[in-house]
């Protein structure tokens, strides 16, 4: 990092947070500071929807997964459009209509007080434990690439987002949310354009480097229950996914509230639905420039810096050999990839046949002193060497030219900040919304409220840079917490369809959220095989039949 | 719900297509 990369870092961190804060003005309640007066444009709302799910941790571990596996995770999304379109012909118009600060609230109005205590205590639990996550993931990375503590890389990520979070509210969130996407956006398409430039061979030969590589495979047409990345896991498991997460979970369902009409809540949602899967596969095709790059340049055994510290202090001899051995196995990768696109210069279809057998060859081989370099580091910092997520930094410091680094640290903080802000302001809008108000203090003035959502957004904020500081020490308990809020994903999604149907009562929602979480927990413990995009199915399913059979029936 | 919005769930569709035909161009043109 040099200096004019730092200028670009704090350049941008200066101006989100001076646009923050001057979103301030004219708020003087909490429908001003929650719900910006349900008076915002439907491209602001839906770049916002698109910021708030894109977080740091998409942005470097996509883009690093790319690299590793190639187009085929951009499945896992293939249910988002089908999702959204659903959701504004159903949900949307209820919620918007009934003029609500928080989903919850509406299946007071719908069932009774319980269950909207119950949903929304369930929210502030998994929510306020992985708004910690999301800071940490990356603070970790930056932390280690940029040889900064910890928490110094929490407080660049956390300081500035609770600071404009809290002082201009739902507008400040949307507002920058807009910037915190072009950013993005930006330092996708220029690191695209500059890794297509350093190819030295043409785009057409290189994509077919990385097709023998198998990292242009998208489509798995198998159906499998354990592997979430398959078309029938997308389209299904993913559909329910994003059902129960854009149409139940606060921090997403509070961006479209916050739109001037119910009709343009929906384009807000079918903006993030025509957007998703092209920008997914952008972020992935990016990763798969990568892995060319380094087909073609040195690659080196560690992606995280600190494995590489560790082994050469504690295993020298080790390090040594397995050094030795991929840097010799790459050079072959790299003669073979360079015969392949020779031998289809000269349209010579058998040296291209030979090239890619030899090119896959190498490649496996490469692979296989990979996994046992990252075994043998993990004997040495005892624990988990998953790497995936270095790639992308790492490649960035390491290549990029001055200034695209700085753009590239901005747009990682930007997705971090995005996620983190949105996740705040409705962890905010549920406490005291659904509890303080609704139980604690339920006659107070608006200036009270206002002040109480602002400290309520500061505590918030605090909680999760606490949590993101010490997240390595509670990295078991973090697993347990986001394990836990998958039983209850796909449940809640279950009781918003029970509000639908005219039939279903208060106690069948109740009871049945309750059930459809034991099954999911049930299934989660006797059959851990099934992979979680299915547990959201289960859950859904579970409370809807539930929940019809346990309200009684008229007449 | 308006026709704009119908209109934009069309269009939403058709980007879809686009979308997945690219990606499957991509790996028949480029298999492993």
């Amino acid at each position: 990092m040099r200096g004019l990369d730092w200028a670009i870092v704090f350049a941008y961190l200066g101006y989100i947070v001076w646009d923050g804060l001057r979103r301030a003005r004219g708020t003087v309640d909490i429908e001003g500071y929650f719900m910006a007066n349900r008076s915002l444009p439907w491209w602001a709302v839906g770049l916002s929807v698109m910021a708030t799910q894109l977080s740091a941790i998409t942005l470097i571990g996509t883009t690093g997964q790319g690299a590793t596996d190639g187009l085929r995770f951009v499945q896992f999304y293939f249910g988002l459009p089908l999702a959204m379109v659903i959701l504004g012909v159903t949900l949307v118009p209820f919620l918007h209509r009934a003029k609500v600060y928080t989903a919850y609230e509406y299946l007071e109005r719908r069932f009774d007080a319980r269950t909207r205590t119950l949903t929304s205590f369930l929210f502030l639990l998994s929510r306020g434990m992985s708004c910690g996550a999301i800071i940490s993931a990356p603070a970790v990375v930056l932390s280690a690439v940029l040889g900064v503590p910890l928490t110094m890389s929490v407080a660049l990520i956390g300081v500035p987002t609770v600071l404009y979070t809290v002082v201009g509210g739902v507008q400040a969130v949307t507002w920058a949310d807009v910037k915190q996407m072009v950013v993005i956006v930006a330092a996708v398409i220029a690191m695209a354009v500059v890794l297509i430039m350093r190819l030295p061979v043409p785009l057409d030969d290189a994509l077919a480097v990385a097709g023998a590589a198998g990292r242009l495979q998208t489509f798995d047409l198998s159906f499998s229950l354990s592997n979430p990345y398959t078309v029938w896991s997308g389209i299904i498991g993913g559909t329910f996914l994003m059902l129960s997460y854009f149409g139940t979970d606060q921090s997403q369902v509070q961006r479209y509230l916050t739109a001037r009409s119910v009709d343009e809540a929906r384009s807000s949602l079918l903006m993030s639905a025509y957007w998703k899967i092209p920008l997914q596969a952008l972020i992935l095709l990016l990763g798969v420039l990568v892995f060319l790059f380094y087909v073609f340049q040195p690659a080196p055994l560690y992606h995280n810096p600190a494995h590489e510290r560790a082994m050469r202090a504690a295993a020298p001899a080790t390090y040594d050999s397995l050094l030795t051995a991929y840097t010799a196995q790459t050079a072959v990768r790299r003669e073979a990839a360079t015969e392949i696109a020779t031998a289809r210069a000269a349209e010579d279809t058998q040296a291209e046949s030979r090239a890619i057998e030899a090119f896959q060859a190498s490649e496996r081989e490469a692979a296989v002193t990979r996994a046992s370099a990252l075994a043998e580091a993990g004997k040495v910092v005892s624990g988990p060497t998953r790497d995936v997520n270095y790639v992308i930094p790492r490649f960035v410091l390491d290549h990029l030219p001055v200034g695209l680094v700085g753009l590239f640290l901005a747009a990682v903080l930007a997705a971090a900040m995005s996620s983190i802000a949105a996740e705040l302001n409705s962890l905010s809008t549920a406490t005291i919304v659904d509890f303080y108000r609704r139980r604690v203090r339920t006659d107070a003035s608006e200036a009270h409220y206002l002040t109480a959502s602002k400290w309520s957004t500061v505590v918030w904020g605090a909680f999760a840079c606490v949590v993101a500081t010490f997240a390595a020490t509670l990295g078991s308990f973090l697993d347990v917490v986001n394990r836990f809020g998958s039983f209850f994903y796909g449940s809640i999604l279950g009781v918003f369809l029970l509000a639908m149907i005219p039939r279903a009562r208060g106690r069948g929602a109740f009871y049945g959220l309750i059930a459809g979480m034991a099954t999911v927990g049930a299934v989660s413990l006797f059959a851990p095989q099934v992979a979680f995009l299915w547990h959201n199915v289960i859950g859904a399913l579970v409370v809807v039949a539930a929940g019809l059979a346990l309200s009684p029936r008229e007449g | 719900m308006s026709q704009r919005v119908r209109e934009t769930i069309l269009r939403v569709m058709m980007m879809q297509v686009i979308a997945l035909l690219v990606l499957w161009f991509l790996q028949q043109r480029y298999p492993r």
